[in-house]
């Protein structure tokens, strides 16, 4: 189990709100469009969820967003409770680790421990809780043995997988992963999705997983689209992925077993859309005799 | 330009506590005119061999040195290694590697974090102009970089004087890939094209390589992890694993051995997952592993053993 008494008291409430946006605005030029309009969103703590849409629906502004690495030009960003603000950023930075897109950009020492253990010895813990650190991120990301291991020599997947661990030695109860997984290939992009759904299953971390590939999103609790800075879907996954026609309007293509069962249907086969193979094979054997 | 690797080995740090064996006696010919497709698992040796290409990895140069002429008695002698991309010997040392770059382009993974020069028209002549090998007219070079631009589907004129960094994401690596075909060359080489886009994204650069094969490079040779990107558009495959060339096949031969390459720890087509699932419940379906040849057949299949309800029809 995870430690939180390091950072904000513990209130275990039943359905305490992790982030809450309200009512934000954000455009990164003065006279430019927005990036982010009017945003109305909330995560609650433990919750697992996706944020999908199309590259600049406003989706990455989110993260950077969430934890205060951009400012709302208008409205209110609460983290458990605490409006975001310059005061409290770094408290508040604590609680929200954030993983970006290039695992070669987020890897700061050559050594696996040395680079997990950058953000922990920045905020000034004792060495020996460090250590007791590194053993738990690395162990919630499934690579304590590669704790000595040379960072320059992993695969993406592993580098990124290093990178969480380091957001994790922060212990922070939410972690967002800004396209953490668009770099990678498909083995590592599981890696990661099978990662944090552990992280958030068992360790009760709340998870906001950034992407455009719908079949990462199946595993969350609720997804929402972002389009043009708005929020314009929202509900379970499998329920918005059954609202394909709304989903191509928001130039998200659907995945490519979307197509395959929409194909089926068109040629009059009565499948219903879903995003398992195992359940489309499923239902073509009760199509046919 | 036909390419023809045979016996080809590669070890990188040799004679070193990190040597590794990369490429290990691969022979793989790829025929001039296709849409060849590299496929294998992190580490499997692909990018070494395709960055043999164009030279930028060059077999060792005491390889012929000291190559015996004659075996002594009871040897016998090592298979020759060849490596030939058209009439270019790349076993050759004195072979001229600036015209085989010109005719070879190589894009590598995310080719727009190596957009470096102020104008979008600058850097999109800059290859054009390192390996030319007379001094070009300004006049040739805009011409060459209109061509560039427009076959990529970017407007000349209104992306020339941009600053390649304030273009989007899909902007830029239309901009890297103009680039590199802006010479002209025979064969185009890319590593992982569409990585990092989004599925909009990705359609819009494969459906941009069909159309530079077709009019511009003559052999489009793509490196990818992405097996129904492979399987959608390649005429054959070659499946790397361990150093090693384990498979040269089109598409729909090669995903008949779903189990050996989940064995090797590589991903099949989402068509050739349906094809087993379906095998497992008794349904024989054969197709070329593309998304529409599935779907016809297995309307067909559908038509052919209709649901007992409505069996009347039989075979009609």
């Amino acid at each position: 189990m995870i430690c939180r008494s390091a950072c904000c008291g513990t209130r275990l409430g039943s359905s305490m709100k992790a982030i809450t946006f309200t009512d934000v605005s954000f455009r990164y030029e003065d006279e430019g469009p927005y990036a982010v309009r009017h945003l109305n969103f909330s995560v609650e703590e433990g919750e697992f969820v996706a944020v999908l849409g199309h590259n600049g629906s406003g989706k990455s502004t989110l993260a950077r967003l969430a934890n205060g690495l951009l400012t709302p030009d208008e409205g209110t960003i609460c983290v458990f409770s605490t409006q975001l603000g310059e005061k409290n950023l770094y408290d508040v930075r604590k609680n929200v680790g954030v993983v970006f897109q290039n695992p070669d950009n987020q890897t700061v020492a050559t050594i696996v421990e040395d680079d997990v253990a950058f953000g922990a010895e920045n905020v000034g813990l004792p060495r020996e809780e460090i250590g007791k650190r590194i053993d738990f991120a690395l162990k919630a990301v499934g690579m304590e043995e590669y704790r000595h291991a040379t960072v320059a020599r992993l695969s993406g997947g592993q580098k990124q997988r290093v990178a969480i661990a380091g957001v994790l030695a922060l212990m922070p109860r939410i972690v967002i992963l800004d396209e953490s997984t668009a770099m990678l290939d498909p083995r590592g992009r599981r890696e990661i999705v099978d990662g944090v759904t552990r992280l958030n299953r068992e360790e009760h971390i709340t998870v906001i997983l950034i992407t455009h590939f719908m079949e990462e999103a199946l595993l969350a609790d609720r997804a929402v689209v972002m389009n043009r800075g708005e929020l314009v879907m929202e509900g379970a996954p499998a329920e918005i992925f059954e609202r394909r026609e709304e989903l191509v309007t928001y130039n998200l293509a659907l995945p490519r077993i979307g197509i395959i069962c929409e194909k089926l249907r068109a040629g009059g086969m009565n499948v219903g859309y879903t995003l398992d193979a195992q359940e489309l094979a499923k239902e073509i054997a009760e199509c046919v005799s | 330009m036909r390419i023809v690797a045979e016996h080809l080995s590669y070890t990188y740090n040799p004679r070193s506590p990190f040597e590794t064996a990369a490429l290990k006696d691969v022979s793989l010919t790829i025929e001039e005119g296709e849409f060849f497709g590299i496929i294998g698992h992190t580490g499997s040796g692909k990018s070494t061999f395709v960055q043999h290409l164009n030279g930028l990895l060059r077999l060792p140069s005491s390889m012929k040195k000291y190559r015996p002429k004659k075996p002594k008695k009871g040897q016998t002698l090592p298979p020759k290694t060849v490596l030939t991309v058209g009439e270019f010997d790349l076993t050759d040392k004195k072979t001229d590697f600036r015209a085989l770059r010109r005719s070879v382009g190589m894009v590598f993974q995310y080719p727009e974090y190596q957009l470096f020069a102020e104008t979008v028209a600058e850097d999109v002549a800059f290859g054009l102009k390192n390996f030319s090998e007379t001094k070009l007219s300004e006049e040739e070079t805009a011409a060459a970089v209109r061509a560039a631009l427009e076959v990529v589907g970017l407007d000349y004129e209104e992306m020339k004087d941009k600053s390649p960094f304030d273009l989007s994401g899909g902007q830029k690596r239309r901009v890297a890939i103009a680039g590199v075909i802006v010479t002209r060359p025979e064969v185009l080489v890319l590593d992982e094209p569409a990585a990092g886009l989004d599925p909009l994204g990705k359609r819009e650069i494969m459906e941009l390589l069909h159309k530079l094969h077709r009019e511009w490079c003559r052999t489009v040779i793509i490196v990818s992890h992405d097996m129904d990107e492979i399987s959608e558009n390649c005429t054959r495959a070659a499946v790397f694993s361990e150093g090693t060339v384990r498979y040269v096949l089109p598409p729909r031969e090669l995903f008949c051995h779903a189990q050996e390459l989940t064995a090797m720890g590589l991903d099949v087509p989402l068509t050739a997952k349906l094809v087993s699932l379906l095998h497992e419940r008794g349904i024989d379906i054969e197709c070329d592993f593309t998304a529409a040849d599935f779907c016809e057949k297995v309307l067909a299949y559908a038509a052919a053993h209709p649901k007992k309800e409505r069996d009347e029809g039989g075979e009609a």
